[in-house]
């Protein structure tokens, strides 16, 4: 009988390895979600941006998405517009990116409230300097963290 | 006289005796009939259970881990996309757009800046 047992939980242990090996981005076990035809017209209206890509896109993004836009009707006006005109690009990042700006921001948001202020006013500041500045700040700072900073293990 | 002839023949002659057995031996004949349909069902059943293997020890062992592990990746995912639909919603509406946390130019621009 023990060894019935143990022989059911091999069986078990490589059932469940085998199914963590078969992807490696985004949580494993997600129930379907609905195609784009399948969605109501408000979350369609919400989700707008993202219609082209949504046939393509994974079951767990649809569903992040989908939990985006229940929270959406509680944005102030200039919030949703503004949460509209970054969908497109945020869902066009590539992962690894997506997961350091993820940590990246939740980082910033531990700071003060002054520090987060300076961060904020020093971004206005970046944006108006030269490309060639831009550039040589970029270069600069890949020579210093190296290719293999982008190379952050794979998620959502 | 073929075989089913001889059954037949058989059976009326047992049959006719039947009505002069004593009743203690009638009562007995059909305890036994009774125990022997009862013992074939059993074995019926068993055999649809086990002989199918459904639930033998290790496959039900099997199942029952799998499951729980299904069940614990479900629910840990689910948690695990709530988190980030929270995170993405606060980072698509903050004044700080999410390139500014992707571009490698203005980290090293605010450590330049925080040094001088």
């Amino acid at each position: 009988m023990v060894r019935r047992i143990l022989r059911g939980l091999i069986l078990a242990i490589l059932l469940a390895s085998s199914s963590a090996w078969s992807t490696t981005q985004g949580p494993k076990v997600v129930p379907p979600q609905p195609g784009w035809s399948q969605l109501t017209q408000e979350q369609r209206r919400i989700l707008a941006p993202l219609a082209d890509s949504w046939g393509n896109m994974e079951n767990y993004r649809r569903q992040k998405w989908l939990d985006i836009a229940k929270r959406y009707p509680r944005l102030k006006p200039e919030e949703q517009a503004r949460m509209q005109r970054r969908m497109q690009e945020w869902h066009a990042m590539p992962p690894e990116d997506r997961v350091r700006v993820r940590q990246q921001y939740q980082e910033f948001k531990r700071l003060p409230p002054e520090k987060r202020d300076e961060v904020k006013a020093k971004w206005e500041t970046y944006k108006q300097l030269p490309e060639e500045e831009k550039l040589r700040l970029k270069q600069k700072s890949e020579a210093k963290s190296g290719p293999s900073d982008r190379n952050i293990r794979a998620n959502p | 006289m073929n075989d089913q002839q001889l059954i037949t023949t058989l059976r009326q002659h047992l049959d006719e005796g039947l009505a002069d057995l004593p009743d203690r031996v009638q009562d007995r004949l059909a305890m036994a009939r009774q125990k022997a349909l009862q013992q074939r069902r059993e074995s019926r059943r068993q055999g649809w259970l086990l002989g199918h293997g459904l639930l033998r020890p290790a496959l039900a062992t099997a199942i029952l881990v799998a499951a729980l592990g299904l069940t614990d990746s479900y629910l840990q995912g689910q948690n695990e996309i709530s988190d980030m639909a929270a995170v993405d919603s606060d980072l698509l509406i903050d004044d700080l757009p999410p390139k500014a946390f992707s571009d490698p130019g203005f980290r090293a621009w605010l450590e330049e800046s925080s040094e001088g």
